[in-house]
């Protein structure tokens, strides 16, 4: 009897082990487009604010894969071509020879509103740097800031030292053109240095299913204005193009500031938080899963017009003048 | 809103009440009746599935290391002065485990898993004959971990932190075998509720913790969603003078959730060799 009840208990503990995940792990070409295809079906959060009819796309590149061969360059460029539909440069497809993006966000416009050789002719070679932000003080008593990453750390030292800088002049020019985003926490590290009480910068819904419009409230990104040295003088920031992502959060966030002026040109948007997940031949997917929206609850996917839309004109530029930071400046002297 | 009508709120007082009644099991606990310590280090397997991280399962090799203390209490004790074991009806059982994992998907993608359990058993003989006997009663589990998934730049790690209340069940026979006395035990448990926290489908950890967007983690369990179980054969050998034994065992463990729409699958399976303590404080 005893002897039957251990078999029974064994057999017990065997069977459980088979409690596994029913996952087709082919790498068939048909079996990578499908899980391609199901993630961004399931996780994917613009298909209705894109207005992408998903289903469709489906149908158009099913007919395409079966004389694909897998794990082929091919497929890879095919399955690119797919994703690039969605108009999203948080959408991206890796593998180890590769990266599939889509950057039409800025490659579109000819004018990029900013040049290398421009910026050196206002910051020069004596520059200050402080925790990722370049900074100098112009010789209209303006100060200038330039910051272009947002992955770029700042402390809260270095903050503190720059806005002791320039206390004293007329207003404070934030460059963040060619800044295509990093780490949001940087975004809240800046912005509460220049408010004078707590606002809502953003808001933000996450998928909370499977369907297209499965999504939660909005959950607010709230600044609250930083204990340490604020400036609360007039600012211009300077956009162009390829303000992306965070930088994107940032501008919709610092827009609402009294003393804040947005200037340059339409910003390249990125409102989406990006995740990643894997397909089964190894390459990787990475795509927006949480949607962010501006205090008025408009989404910013798609970039953010400039309080005053400026751009950098030919002539201007041969003369190594920088047509947007010459326009801040008026601003600010006004 | 009327707390008693959530199913959470009963759940939370459930809890609470077994957790109580476990502690103050402790505080009568008699000082001059033999106890044990067991330690017991495991090898084996272990099957990741995560689908916050990746709809690729991941499995690999994993380490288990785990003790168990086991002392008798005073309820129903025999008015013998032998109070061994083998003469108590009640006995209390807190276990701790540590499980640690390298796994690997066919694709090649690589996942670490780390997991910590505490568990306090309250445990009533209900069977005794002279060779077998069988056991069963409730326990309150605490565990946590997580996963981290090398590949993944943006959503790399996933959190787990869950409290359950469950039903163990334990039988062992003794026989003789070389002219020495072995044991063999079989012990099972399985989660009934308790409480879990899981992000809602595609939430980021940064809108949780950082944002303090914190809605809909904490999940209420139950066999439907949460289908966590431990089962352990063990051989006990002794060694010398009844004080000490070799244990020898396999031990399954699995935990399946289903929670906002994001499944979970830790499917283990361990070899374990392990040393037994009895003691018997004056």
């Amino acid at each position: 009897m005893n002897m039957k009840r251990i078999a029974l208990f064994l057999f017990i503990m065997v069977s459980l082990q088979g409690c596994r995940e029913d996952v087709n792990e082919s790498t068939s070409s048909k079996n990578i487009f499908e899980s391609l295809w199901t993630i961004l079906d399931e996780k994917y959060c613009f298909f209705d604010a894109k207005n992408v009819d998903w289903d469709e796309i489906h149908d158009k590149y099913a007919a395409k894969i079966d004389t694909i061969p897998a794990n082929s360059e091919l497929l890879f460029n095919t399955l690119g071509e797919m994703i690039c539909e969605l108009k999203d440069g948080h959408v991206n497809l890796y593998a180890a020879e590769n990266v599939i993006r889509y950057w039409k966000w800025f490659e579109d416009f000819d004018n990029p509103n900013f040049s290398e050789k421009l910026e050196k002719a206002y910051l020069g070679t004596n520059y200050k740097i402080a925790s990722g932000l370049n900074y100098k003080m112009l010789n209209d008593s303006i100060g200038y800031i330039t910051y272009r990453s947002f992955s770029a750390s700042i402390t809260d030292a270095g903050l503190d030292y720059i806005l002791y800088y320039f206390k004293d002049c007329h207003g404070i020019i934030l460059d963040v053109r060619e800044n295509s985003g990093g780490n949001l926490s940087n975004v809240e590290k800046i912005a509460s240095r220049f408010t004078e009480k707590k606002i809502i910068g953003t808001y933000i819904r996450h998928k909370i299913g499977k369907g297209h419009n499965d999504f939660s409230d909005y959950c607010p990104m709230y600044i609250t204005p930083s204990t340490r040295n604020r400036y609360t003088k007039k600012v211009v920031i300077l956009t162009n193009r390829k303000c992306y992502s965070a930088t994107n959060t940032f501008i919709s966030t610092m827009r609402q500031l009294p003393n804040v002026t947005i200037m340059g040109d339409n910003t390249g948007g990125g409102g989406g938080f990006p995740i990643s997940s894997m397909l089964p031949n190894g390459w990787n997917v990475r795509f927006s899963s949480c949607s962010t929206y501006n205090s008025d609850h408009e989404l910013i996917e798609n970039g953010i017009v400039p309080d005053s839309v400026v751009s950098i004109t030919d002539s201007d530029s041969e003369k190594n003048i920088d047509t947007i930071i010459e326009k801040a400046r008026s601003f600010l002297k006004e | 809103m009327n707390r008693s009508a959530n199913p959470s709120f009963k759940s939370i007082r459930i809890i609470l009440l077994t957790l109580g009644v476990c502690l103050l099991q402790n505080l009568h606990a008699q000082s001059r009746d033999q106890k044990s310590l067991d330690w017991q280090l495991g090898a084996g397997n272990t099957y990741l599935y995560d689908d916050y991280l990746s709809p690729l399962p991941h499995e690999g090799a994993s380490l288990l290391f785990s003790s168990t203390g086991t002392k008798p209490l005073k309820w129903n004790l025999p008015d013998s002065l032998d109070r061994s074991f083998e003469n108590v009806k009640w006995t209390n059982q807190s276990n701790f485990t540590l499980n640690a994992v390298y796994g690997q998907s066919l694709a090649g993608s690589n996942m670490f898993h780390g997991n910590i359990e505490l568990k306090n058993s309250l445990i009533r003989k209900v069977i005794y004959r002279p060779t077998w006997s069988a056991s069963t009663g409730p326990y309150l589990l605490l565990g946590g971990g997580g996963r981290y998934c090398l590949q993944n730049g943006n959503n790399p790690g996933s959190l787990d932190i869950y409290l359950d209340f469950g039903l163990t069940v334990s039988t062992n026979y003794q026989f003789n075998f070389w002219k020495k006395q072995l044991k063999l035990t079989y012990q099972g448990s399985l989660a009934l509720s308790g409480l879990a926290f899981s992000p809602e489908y595609a939430e980021s950890y940064y809108e949780i913790f950082y944002l303090k967007n914190n809605k809909n983690i904490l999940k209420y369990t139950h066999p439907l969603n949460n289908q966590h179980w431990m089962q352990q054969l063990s051989l006990d050998v002794p060694l010398s003078h009844r004080k000490s034994s070799l244990r020898l065992s396999v031990r399954n463990d699995g935990h399946i959730t289903l929670f906002n729409n994001i499944r979970t699958r830790i499917l283990s399976t361990h070899f374990s060799v392990g040393y037994i303590r009895y003691f018997k404080i004056l």
